[in-house]
């Protein structure tokens, strides 16, 4: 189990990294963003409680918040997506069902369900982030249409991720 | 107590959640308003550290130096290009007007480099790695090649926060060249990163589209040196009020690909002793 954190402290480091260096500057249309933290919190290990769950995701938020400037907004979302993640988990995977080495950092092997939930996790992330980034009624459409956007391409990248992660990680 | 033990344990996830949740909304009450300093400084040395590794990793050693180099020499010949500064009194006194002078005795370039910037926000802003020690001073106007390209809204020692012409708080003085006519430059998220807005132009104005607006005059504390190109108008239109027109501007500046900028020092000091040896012109 001791190993088993560290290694996904350690995928959450990766991550922030290639957030740092490889991700802030893609901006396609100004509203679409790849943003990995959604995808970090998603990996969490399956033995790990709802309570480290929510304290992880504040932390990922307050990292995020410090790249990316922006006051609490990061730390929200990856709030909300740590609180809700869970039952998207519980939702779309049977989780009891699965091997061990899958739960390292938990990537289930149907790709339809890994996008599904990565994709629904990440959308959540980022329909709070747009929402109370533009915080208007005015901007509602402008709100829906940035987070659907943004969620697919961080899907399309993290799509790839995930498939490294479990071929080289889990499989060996 | 025992009640009391039971529900703290009962409901421990959501209380974790909310007691989480309001600090996030504590952050984000004192840290989304750029004007507040608290945010600043605290997570500023923190971001720039990690932006500053971004641009090493990325733009490493030789070509980075070169880069600075010449930006160097580029800040003193465009100190020497301006031949018109609008400071220290009323915008529409004729002594405001400096003309045919070396303005490099008044205006001094600091150039930086963009280590970060927003565009998808209401509140766009940019980190640079100049700071209070390099002689950047909070509300000194910052212009790219081109261009303005906003305010300088923090200082830190090494860095120094920026908020651009596409931010819903900044506002500037424009004038229309051709016409010598003022409005106020603006900006709303609906224009795109591209746009900014001219409002509080006369009615009985000429403008017309392709005409260029540069800035004019100090707005607030920040002593914005007059005649720095803004853009170009657009389409022009009657105000929400029909009092007004306003006219969108195209900007000059390119602030999707910026990289290096330049922040204008007014130096008062030298612009008292010119009043002082000239008297009013």
């Amino acid at each position: 189990m001791g190993i088993n954190n560290i290694g996904y402290f350690f995928w959450v480091l990766i991550l922030v990294l290639v957030q740092t260096l490889l991700l802030i500057p893609i901006n396609l249309w100004s509203h679409g963003i790849i943003v990995v933290s959604a995808f970090a919190l998603a990996t969490y290990p399956v033995f790990w409680t709802r309570n480290a769950v929510l304290i992880m995701s504040f932390c990922v938020g307050i990292i995020f918040d410090i790249i990316y400037m922006s006051g609490g907004l990061h730390t929200i979302a990856a709030l909300v997506c740590g609180y809700v993640a869970p039952f998207f988990r519980s939702s779309i995977f049977d989780v009891d069902a699965l091997d061990i080495n899958e739960k390292w950092c938990f990537v289930g092997f149907n790709q339809v369900r890994n996008t599904i939930y990565f994709g629904g996790v990440s959308f959540v992330y980022l329909l709070v982030y747009f929402t109370l980034l533009f915080f208007s009624f005015k901007h509602t459409f402008l709100v829906i249409y940035s987070a659907v956007l943004s969620s697919i391409l961080t899907t399309l990248f993290i799509f790839p991720l995930c498939n490294f992660l479990r071929k080289r990680l889990i499989r060996g | 107590m025992n009640r009391l033990l039971y529900f703290l344990f009962r409901y421990q996830t959501g209380l974790l959640f909310t007691t989480l949740l309001f600090i996030g909304f504590a952050l984000f009450a004192f840290g989304a308003d750029y004007h507040k300093a608290w945010y600043f400084n605290r997570v500023g040395k923190a971001t720039f550290g990690l932006h500053s590794f971004r641009e090493n990793v990325l733009r490493p050693g030789k070509y980075a130096r070169e880069n600075r180099a010449l930006i160097e020499e580029n800040a003193e010949l465009k100190a020497m290009k301006f031949r018109e500064i609008r400071i220290l009194v009323p915008s529409n006194d004729p002594r405001a007007v400096v003309k045919d002078v070396d303005t490099s005795k008044y205006l001094s370039f600091h150039p930086a480099k963009v280590i970060y910037s927003t565009l998808n926000r209401r509140d766009n802003i940019i980190l640079i790695d100049r700071g209070s020690s390099d002689g950047i001073e909070k509300h000194m106007v910052v212009m790219d090649a081109r261009g303005v390209v906003g305010l300088v809204s923090k200082t830190m020692d090494n860095t120094a926060l920026v908020a651009t012409v596409l931010n819903e708080r900044v506002q500037l003085n424009g004038r229309i060249e051709s016409t010598s006519e003022k409005g106020v430059v603006q900006w709303n998220y609906g224009l795109g990163s591209d746009k900014v807005l001219l409002t509080e132009i006369p009615h009985k104005s000429n403008v017309s589209q392709g005409d260029v607006v540069s800035t004019y005059g100090p707005i607030g504390k920040s002593n914005v040196p007059g005649g720095i190109p803004l853009g170009t108008i657009g389409t022009v239109r009657a105000s929400s009020s029909g009092n007004y027109l306003e006219a969108e501007l195209k900007l000059k500046g390119n602030l999707e690909q910026l990289s290096y900028v330049y922040c204008i020092e007014v130096k008062e000091s030298a612009y008292l002793e010119w009043i002082e040896e000239y008297g009013d012109q």
